[in-house]
């Protein structure tokens, strides 16, 4: 036998006019964590779906707990022991966790469904696992996304599985959750199970796991260790590099503009339970980050602030001139943008060409009837200018990666010239590459003397990123704390103070 | 594009592939006619007659394609008809002479215009229900289908209307061109219009996103709610010419028109089979004309072999059920 439950080896997929797998390795030992790494765009989700049935193969060989295997459909990679916990997760809320967990599969007594075994399966499948939260009984739709992902795990480790994949399983998880997720992996591990991880989060895989395989390109980069001292130790910056094919100087490419006059101010401003009494100003060349836990309703001030919610008393002050916002339309009207956190379901129009994509908030400029090779010309010029990755301007946008959507939507609201972009989670599953990109042109926007809001759950980000940060819980400013105050040793804790607490500090009135 | 694998054969094919399910129906059809009854089915004659049966279903096509495309859809179509019939009927007759000044019939333009205005409330009361009361478009146009129905008959006592003023007639059954009813002109009008709002105009690309992705559309600054009722008064002002021109083309006004042969159906089918998806965000002014001569070919033919008309409605079905399905797997492929 072979130290490897699973070995994939000279794998091969292609796609029309893509290369999307070429020649790709890999390797996974039984009761280890082993993580794939690589950019958007460089086959991580095309390795695995090759590999449990969602794709098939143009070659390359699958060995299997030593065999040779070819799924044809999911459901024969379950039968065998591999299982998929997708990153986005398809519970039926009506129904029970226990109903979930044997979907497709309930244990029948005669014709009856036999629910004492799946209550005490289900159970006896939690205390495993070490889920001790959830009972088998609670419907579905009242769980958090942190529970539901546990149910999704014990729904793969059900499946007696020797090889689990987790996608970016914590990309809506918070600190606790992500803790308590990464105990039930570990234990996993230590009862011999194979863990595929793939994940964006460089502190995370270092954490959770033992090794690791880096991918660019639809090509096979190597594997290493995350352990320090093992002779294929990767650190970090190596890694990144590895990932990008470059280096990457800065992560955060912070450059001091000049702040000048406040070009917003936003007033005891409330939005139903969502949040309320928010005030804050905006200067230009600022970059003004929001900080908090989920739930704290950052999210909410955005988009109030771009007329998608109503505002149920305060202002809003444009210039020294107060501004009625109730739709999209007026906030383009007075020059604000705003880049949405859910990217798929409130930003990119999939099925539209990039060009569309990139025109569609703009539309008036092109006339009647359209223009059509102006507007070609114009996302033209800003596919070049954000370098978006994309074959043609009439590709459609599903078809590019999260980082390049993501790019065109920068696109999009270049072209209205804001003078205010908001921006919500701009790098949430996105590459380091495309991430120090969109950086860097936050940072030249606001030099161009825009003003940027900047809302983000990563740390490092909103601290490396922002002049000030605004801290929020549940709905109410807790604390605006200066660079020079965060930008210290020691700086998160005090923001994560005022994050966690509804205690005010002294400079809010 | 990079793509290399097929040659150029295999992806005309498949890039036009119901262009060419259209040919080879046509060419099936073909041989079929000319075995059983030994005529020649592509003569000029056939083609003017299944472009002027199909032309009022086609404008309804064309209407109908749209909101299907925001992630709606009208059932309302065959009863604007019926009422636009009715009322264009009763203007141009003796009936319409009594309440015009000097007592003569409506000029005709006036009475298209009229009846355009008819459709175009009919649509702003579908398209407010549709986008300020979220009521499923489904349901909103359902409910206007019954109304309309009860006024077409009321309005008439579920009389026909004859006696239609000659200039009036001329619109639909004149021709303009020898040997072509002037129906079909109006036809490719509507579809040269719906295919200019489709890809030259504002409009045409704000509902190509709202039906790819509301919320997004919303986002990027479109006014969501004032489109939608825009593309549901386009596809009752289409079905109000629809009905102008059932009257003007056989003569007479009906309260029934379109109702019974359920034109709307046929419609929503052309516009499917034309590749309009279902689920939004998808559509091709190319793909429907396509549609609509699919299943003009389909009525014509099956008729010319002596097909029952009972047997024609399951080969019909039949037929678009399969389109959908391939074109719901051509989609999904791409995604």
């Amino acid at each position: 036998m072979s130290e490897y439950i699973l070995e994939m080896t000279g794998i091969e997929k292609t796609f029309p006019g893509v290369k999307a797998l070429d020649n790709v390795d890999f390797k996974l030992k039984p009761g280890s964590i082993h993580g794939v790494m690589g950019e958007n765009g460089a086959g991580k989700s095309t390795l695995v779906k090759c590999l449990v049935g969602l794709y098939q193969r143009n070659g390359g060989t699958i060995i299997y707990d030593g065999e040779e295997v070819n799924f044809k459909v999911v459901r024969e990679a379950l039968a065998a022991g591999i299982s998929m916990v997708h990153q986005e997760l398809s519970p039926v809320p009506e129904r029970s966790v226990m109903d979930n967990v044997w979907l497709g599969r309930v244990p029948m007594k005669g014709i009856i469904v036999d629910k004492k075994k799946m209550e005490r399966d289900t159970q006896e499948l939690f205390d495993k696992i070490g889920i001790d939260n959830i009972r088998p009984t609670d419907k579905m739709k009242n769980l958090s996304v942190a529970k539901m992902q546990m149910v999704e795990i014990a729904k793969a480790v059900s499946w007696n599985s020797k090889v689990v994949i987790m996608d970016e399983p914590t990309s809506a998880l918070t600190n606790r959750e992500v803790e308590h997720l990464f105990k039930i992996l570990r234990d996993l591990r230590d009862q011999g199970v194979g863990i595929i991880y793939i994940s964006h989060k460089m502190d995370e895989i270092y954490e959770i796991c033992d090794e690791l395989s880096v991918y660019r390109d639809g090509t096979y980069v190597g594997s290493y260790s995350t352990k320090e001292g093992a002779p294929d130790y990767i650190d970090m910056n190596g890694l990144i590099e590895a990932m990008v094919g470059r280096k990457v100087t800065a992560m955060f490419p912070k450059v001091d503009c000049e702040i000048g006059e406040t070009i917003l101010k936003v007033e005891n401003l409330s939005s139903g339970k969502l949040f309320r009494n928010v005030s804050f100003e905006l200067r230009r060349g600022e970059i003004l980050g929001f900080a908090g836990l989920v739930g704290a309703g950052r999210t909410e001030v955005c988009e109030t602030l771009f007329g998608l919610h109503p505002i149920t008393s305060g202002h809003i002050y444009k210039d020294g001139v107060e501004i009625k916002i109730k739709s999209p339309e007026d906030a383009i009207e007075h020059k604000l943008g705003l880049i949405t956190e859910d990217r798929r379901g409130k930003g990119i129009f999939g099925l539209l060409s990039v060009s569309r994509n990139v025109v569609v908030s703009n539309l008036k400029k092109y006339g009647f009837p359209l223009r059509h090779a102006k507007m070609r010309k114009d996302s033209q010029e800003y596919v070049d200018k954000l370098s978006v990755k994309t074959p043609s301007l009439e590709q459609k946008l599903m078809n590019l990666s999260g980082g390049n959507q993501q790019k065109v939507l920068v696109a999009r609201w270049l072209l209205t010239n804001p003078d205010i972009l908001i921006v919500d989670e701009p790098t949430r599953g996105i590459d380091v590459g495309a991430k120090s990109e969109i950086h860097a042109l936050l940072t030249q926007l606001a030099g161009e003397g825009k003003g940027i809001i900047m809302v983000s759950s990563e740390l490092p980000e909103v601290m490396g990123m922002s002049d000030r940060i605004v801290v929020m819980h549940e709905g109410d400013l807790t604390g605006i704390i200066d660079r020079a105050d965060f930008n210290v040793p020691g700086g998160d804790a005090k923001l994560l103070e005022y994050a966690s607490s509804s205690k005010k500090s002294e400079g809010v009135a | 594009m990079s793509e290399k694998q097929d040659n150029v054969v295999v992806r005309f094919i498949k890039n036009n592939s119901i262009w060419v399910a259209l040919i080879a129906l046509v060419a099936l059809v073909t041989i079929l006619t000319e075995i059983k009854t030994g005529q020649f089915f592509l003569s000029l004659t056939n083609i003017l007659i299944i472009l002027n049966t199909q032309s009022i279903i086609g404008i309804l096509t064309v209407g109908v394609m749209f909101p299907i495309l925001s992630r709606g859809i009208d059932l309302s179509t065959s009863s604007v008809v019926a009422v636009t019939s009715v009322v264009s009927a009763t203007l141009v007759s003796k009936a319409g002479a009594a309440i015009h000044s000097p007592a003569k019939p409506w000029p005709a333009g006036i009475v298209v215009i009229v009846c355009i205005l008819i459709g175009c409330c009919v649509g702003i009361f579908n398209g407010s229900l549709v986008a300020y009361t979220k009521i499923h478009p489904f349901i909103a146009t359902l409910g206007a289908t019954l109304i309309l129905k009860g006024i077409a008959l009321i309005f008439t006592n579920a009389a026909p209307v004859a006696g239609l003023s000659k200039t009036f007639t001329y619109l639909g059954g004149g021709k303009l061109i020898p040997r072509v009813p002037n129906t079909i002109l109006w036809m490719i009008l509507v579809i040269i219009i719906g295919g200019f709002l489709l890809t030259q105009t504002r409009f045409g690309t704000n509902v190509f996103a709202i039906g790819g992705n509301d919320v997004a559309a919303k986002v990027a600054g479109i006014n969501v709610e004032r489109n939608i009722i825009k593309v549901y008064m386009w596809c009752s002002a289409c079905a109000a010419l629809g009905g102008v021109m059932y009257s003007a083309s056989t003569g007479a006004g009906a309260p029934t028109a379109g109702i019974t042969a359920a034109y709307e159906l046929d419609a929503i089918a052309a516009a499917t089979v034309g590749g309009t998806s279902q689920t939004g965000g998808i559509a091709k002014i190319s793909g429907v004309i396509c549609g609509i001569l699919i299943l003009a070919v389909i009525n014509n033919a099956l008729q010319g072999l002596g097909v029952s008309p009972y047997v024609q409605q399951i080969i019909k079905g039949l037929i678009i059920i399969i389109a959908v399905v391939l074109d719901m797997r051509k989609n999904a492929k791409k995604a």
